[in-house]
């Protein structure tokens, strides 16, 4: 479980790189290429991060392991930018709030601390990324070319 | 027994009070739903909201479990979920409370009830994806806002998430605001028309929108980190160019072709007007969602903050949580639940939770008082039944330089 400032993880939306102003870059044979519109790159347009564990007030193993390997690994930064749209971003929405209707979130257990302070813990910090994604997919699921990270 | 609420916090215990972990909510518009004649036999038209659960995270063993506290701290700090029906089984509950056929109003009715949702912060508004690269922003900028953005949730947005921006209502917003509740007050007040065709659904689109936008603006002004720009209105010495006129020997000119979107063309104004005064590289933005201001904007070099009026399946059947996460921060933002149903009051005139141990009204408009009403059910432990009011002033007036303590006016205004 992760909490406080903690970074639990970082998400990223990337964009295709259109540069305003000529480049140029070093290719592996060490000779320059200029960079144009289509060059493959992408750029980070918008980034978030999550200071809790989203998937700590699940209490079913396989629905866990299943949410992990579906945000985590299909969303790796190490995948081509194609593999990795806001489709897969949507699907993992739908299998999130899934696992939240069928009542396998609930919250991350409250520690001795919390309870002292009288800090109530996260009540479904599933739902709440779920909610949240869901308003990216709303505001860059038109686009096209975006890609999406999560590290 | 009658109590005078002065806090939130006094909301929240009495919701704490019902005690059980959901509630079923329900708003209702005495006047839409309830008509004049039938106001005195039938009181119970209300229209469903779906439920809300309050959310109790396991205690570790020895943990001092005071009930009512732990629930009231869970009303205030937004842990509950929301779970609305669908848009289409909204629908014909409002179609059964207006007796009203018309989809298309019927439509633009769960429009306005989703912007309440938007409004409240449980779900944020869909920005064009250009304008969330520029978010947070890193330097001050002035956001000038249009009435969709005040009514649709745009500006709680820019005011909860971004606070570098700095928030100017033009005046004209202010004035169409008030036009609008002006409007709905007429409504309520004319019996005569009170059987027209229709007339149910205007009556509850005209209170929808003139209340809710009124409340935004009430609470920009109670809340203590907001800084807001006020504009004077910038009358037009043209204006009575374009206003009806009959002289028949005139109508090569078009003198009496009415200027539509004038209303818009004093919102840009205001916005051009600050960014004439501003120093180099201060960005103004115009706020709204309004596809044909937003180019007109463009076209005139304001640059638009547009975003897209909410659809209704974006919040009902949907479940919605009272701890938010930030969009730009990644943290919690809870919504309280006395807010929530404030919001829901200010906007229907009553908002209610009820459970199998008690009802919880909250009533903004009425015609004996405006307050909170805490009823438990005859039915419950075979108690006697006694009724709660919690009465509050119909204004509060808030001096401008003087800011009331937060806790006073945040809840009850």
């Amino acid at each position: 479980m992760v909490q406080g400032t903690q970074q639990a993880l970082r998400l990223s939306i990337w964009r295709n790189f259109s540069p305003t102003r000529p480049l140029a870059m070093e290719d592996e044979r060490a000779s320059w290429r200029e960079v144009g519109r289509f060059s493959g790159l992408q750029e980070e347009v918008y980034s978030w991060s999550l200071h809790q564990d989203p998937f700590g007030g699940i209490d079913d193993d396989s629905v866990r392991d299943d949410l992990r390997e579906a945000l985590l690994e299909r969303l790796d930064v190490s995948l081509p930018p194609t593999e990795r749209g806001i489709v897969v971003l949507d699907e993992f929405v739908t299998k999130a709030e899934r696992a939240v209707n069928e009542g396998y979130a609930g919250p991350l257990p409250s520690d001795s601390a919390s309870v002292s302070t009288h800090t109530p813990s996260e009540p479904n910090p599933l739902l709440a990324l779920a909610l949240h994604l869901k308003w990216l997919v709303r505001c860059f699921g038109d686009r096209p070319s975006v890609s999406v990270s999560i590290r | 027994m009658t109590a005078t609420l002065i806090s939130r916090e006094d909301a929240e215990f009495e919701i704490a009070a019902l005690t059980a972990t959901s509630c079923n909510v329900a708003v209702m518009e005495d006047r839409a739903f309830v008509g004049r004649e039938e106001r005195a036999a039938d009181q119970d038209k209300w229209l469903p909201l779906g439920s809300i659960c309050l959310k109790l995270a396991p205690q570790p063993a020895g943990a001092n479990s005071n009930q009512k506290h732990q629930r009231a701290l869970l009303a205030s700090d937004g842990s509950f979920e929301w779970t609305l029906p669908s848009d289409s089984d909204t629908k014909m509950a409002l179609e059964h409370l207006l007796g009203d056929k018309d989809m298309r109003a019927l439509s633009r009715v769960l429009d306005s009830v989703a912007e309440i949702g938007v409004r409240a912060g449980l779900v944020n508004p869909t920005f064009d994806p250009a304008v969330i690269e520029d978010m947070p922003f890193r330097r001050i900028t002035t956001v000038v806002s249009d009435t969709s953005g005040v009514l649709q949730g745009g500006l709680n947005f820019i005011v909860r998430y971004l606070p570098k921006a700095r928030v100017k209502v033009p005046t004209i917003v202010q004035m169409e605001i008030r036009e609008s509740s002006n409007r709905f007050l007429q409504l309520r007040r004319d019996t005569k028309g009170a059987r027209r065709k229709g007339r149910a659904t205007k009556q509850l689109m005209e209170h929808l929108m003139s209340q809710g936008a009124e409340r935004v603006l009430l609470r920009l002004e109670i809340q203590d980190d907001v800084e807001i720009e006020r504009t004077y209105l910038l009358g037009d010495p043209l204006r009575s160019a374009f206003v009806r006129d009959r002289d028949k020997t005139l109508t090569d000119l078009q003198l009496n072709v009415p200027l539509r979107a004038y209303a818009d063309r004093l919102i840009l104004e205001a916005a051009r007007h600050h960014q004439a005064q501003s120093e180099p590289g201060h960005a103004v933005l115009l706020l709204t969602s309004d596809q044909g201001l937003a180019r007109m904007a463009m076209v005139e070099g304001v640059r638009p903050l547009y975003f897209r009026t909410i659809r209704p399946k974006d919040v009902f059947g949907q479940r919605l949580t009272g701890r938010p996460l930030d969009p730009f921060a990644g943290e919690p933002r809870p919504v309280s639940l006395a807010l929530l149903l404030w919001e829901l009051a200010t906007a229907f005139g009553r908002a209610r939770l009820e459970s199998d141990q008690g009802t919880f009204t909250v009533s903004a408009l009425g015609e004996d008082l405006l307050g909170v009403h805490f009823t438990p059910s005859t039915t419950c432990s075979g108690t006697r039944s006694s009724t709660r009011c919690l009465h509050l002033p119909r204004r509060i007036k808030i001096p401008r330089r003087i800011k009331s303590p937060r806790s006073v006016t945040s809840f009850s205004t």
